[in-house]
């Protein structure tokens, strides 16, 4: 263990995976209990846009994808107001969209030294300080604003109509939820990668809520879960010499499986 | 019981509302007083959860004018002085992580605004939803695991937790048992003794003439609005749902 923190980039991959451990099931939780968590997969494809766009034009990455998810969110969110088309299609449309906008900017960029893998699965090796700085402060703003409006958002989680009919300004919840959940897959392309980061937002809440308990209690269950993945994944990825964001994934899915088997024992 | 003479609390002026080119309620006008308790009565697809949804503020009327207590229903600080509970539990999903303290406490949310900080006087009023409902055994429980009974107990001290002037309830006994429907209903003529108006929307004509003091009859159109008299006599009813007054009241016994 105290090996592995003498390197200079575990100890930078660390510290940006601490942070998305805390941020993404702290987000994932309401999207998860709306059963809209559907939402992460189709901002994660869209931050690949985002990506392509920052290696075209050689701005960076994480804001730029984090620019664009935003943008994207917003028009999801204002389609899902209208209600003219089911919610589902809507965050297809995107999903596809977000996917092929990101296909066609990158084949602008093929072989001009640009390793896009990276951004797919992840890679502790690419972490630079900028990261660290930009993931913990978008990330920390993400988090904080969870936190002090949790008791609004935990009222408009649970029944969107009554928390409208009592005065909460609901649409505006639900739009900055979702800025949230954009800035939650654009701190985590560097530990997980778009393809995956859905599973970081998801499956800590998943794992958590086999055990049934409040709303408070299930969070702070899904944030154990996703600390002990990221750094069992990160040591596992290092040690073995392994994919670190499959391997965090994978380590997620493990505490699913006992968490199924001992709150059966529990409960 | 007789209307007590109060002033106006809901007043809605020429109401209309079209959905997909079809008028679901056509162009009417009704007044509610303070402390009363009126059952929104009509078949169903007449109009009975749009006219609640609109006197909610979550439908806009196609025509019309809506009045609650000082305001306009989509006003904040009006919002914030009415109760909801909706029909099964509203949308509440039965997966939900929730406990019941959890749900109870989401009711005082709005009152607290979103930055605000929990005093002794919220506190009081969540103990007193609590109480008043009597569920200080079922806090520690998840909401997904309660019966049909407890779960609309729960839901009405939810409401009751935001201290609303006004309590707006839809087919609140729908899917009960018998035992779990005198229950809610007594604490329902109990909240409306205290002074709570009460506007609870049923298709069930013998309960409205049983426990509202007056009554709105719709379909699409009003009927009738004002005493229960309405729910007596024939031709309404029979207007209403195309069966006789005494099958009506036979089939709900």
């Amino acid at each position: 263990m105290l090996e592995i923190l003498t390197l200079e980039f575990m100890r930078r991959a660390f510290a940006v995976g601490l942070v998305v451990a805390l941020v993404a099931p702290t987000i994932g939780l309401f999207f998860v209990v709306r059963r809209y968590s559907s939402i992460a997969d189709t901002l994660a494809h869209v931050s690949l846009a985002g990506v392509a766009i920052a290696l075209v034009t050689g701005l960076a990455a994480i804001p730029t994808a984090l620019v664009v998810s935003i943008i994207s969110v917003l028009g999801i969110e204002k389609m899902r107001e209208r209600k003219t088309l089911p919610a589902e299609t809507i965050v297809s449309l995107f999903l596809f969209g977000g996917l092929a906008l990101g296909v066609v900017l990158l084949g602008l960029v093929r072989g001009k030294n640009v390793n896009i893998v990276n951004y797919l699965f992840g890679n502790i090796l690419t972490v630079t300080n900028a990261d660290i700085l930009s993931v913990s402060l978008i990330g920390g703003a993400a988090f904080f604003i969870a936190l002090i409006l949790w008791r609004a958002l935990f009222a408009v989680s649970i029944d969107e109509d009554t928390a409208e009919a009592n005065g909460l300004p609901v649409k505006w919840l639900n739009r900055l939820l979702a800025i949230l959940g954009a800035a939650t897959i654009a701190i985590s392309m560097n530990v997980v990668g778009v393809l995956l980061i859905g599973a970081l937002m998801v499956i800590p809440v998943l794992a958590a809520m086999q055990f049934k308990k409040g709303f408070h209690t299930t969070w702070v269950i899904s944030l154990c879960v996703s600390i002990i993945s990221v750094v069992g994944g990160l040591m596992a990825s290092y040690y073995f010499n392994l994919a670190s964001g499959g391997t965090i994934v994978l380590c997620t899915i493990v505490c699913f499986i006992l968490a199924s088997i001992f709150s059966k024992a529990t409960v | 019981m007789p209307v007590k003479k109060s002033r106006p609390i809901i007043q809605a002026t020429n109401l209309t509302f079209v959905r997909n080119d079809e008028e679901i309620i056509h162009h009417f006008s009704f007044e509610v007083n303070a402390g009363d308790y009126v059952g929104v009565i009509g078949p169903n697809g007449g109009g009975k959860t749009t006219l609640l949804r609109l006197l909610l503020g979550l439908l806009e009327p196609t025509q019309g004018k809506i009045r609650l207590l000082d305001g306009s229903p989509t006003d904040r600080h009006v919002r914030r002085q009415v109760g909801y509970v909706a029909q099964r539990g509203g949308n509440i999903d039965a997966q939900f992580p929730a406990t019941v303290e959890e749900v109870v406490r989401s009711g005082r949310t709005a009152r607290l605004g979103l930055f605000g900080r929990s005093s002794k006087k919220d506190e009081f009023a969540i103990a007193r939803a609590i109480d008043m409902m009597n569920i200080a055994s079922l806090l520690g429980r998840p909401i997904g695991k309660l019966s049909g009974g407890e779960r609309q107990k729960v839901l009405l001290a939810r409401a009751l937790a935001g201290e609303p002037k006004i309590l707006f309830l839809d087919e609140p006994v729908d899917g009960l048992d018998p035992a779990s429907r005198d229950e809610f209903y007594a604490l329902l003529r109990k909240l409306n003794k205290e002074g709570l108006t009460i506007i609870s929307v049923s298709h069930d004509v013998h309960t409205v003439a049983e426990e509202a003091r007056s009554a709105i009859c719709l379909k699409h159109q009003l009927v009738c609005h004002g005493s229960k008299a309405c729910l007596i006599g024939e031709e309404e009813l029979k207007d209403l749902f195309h069966k006789d007054r005494k099958e009506l009241l036979r089939h709900h016994h």
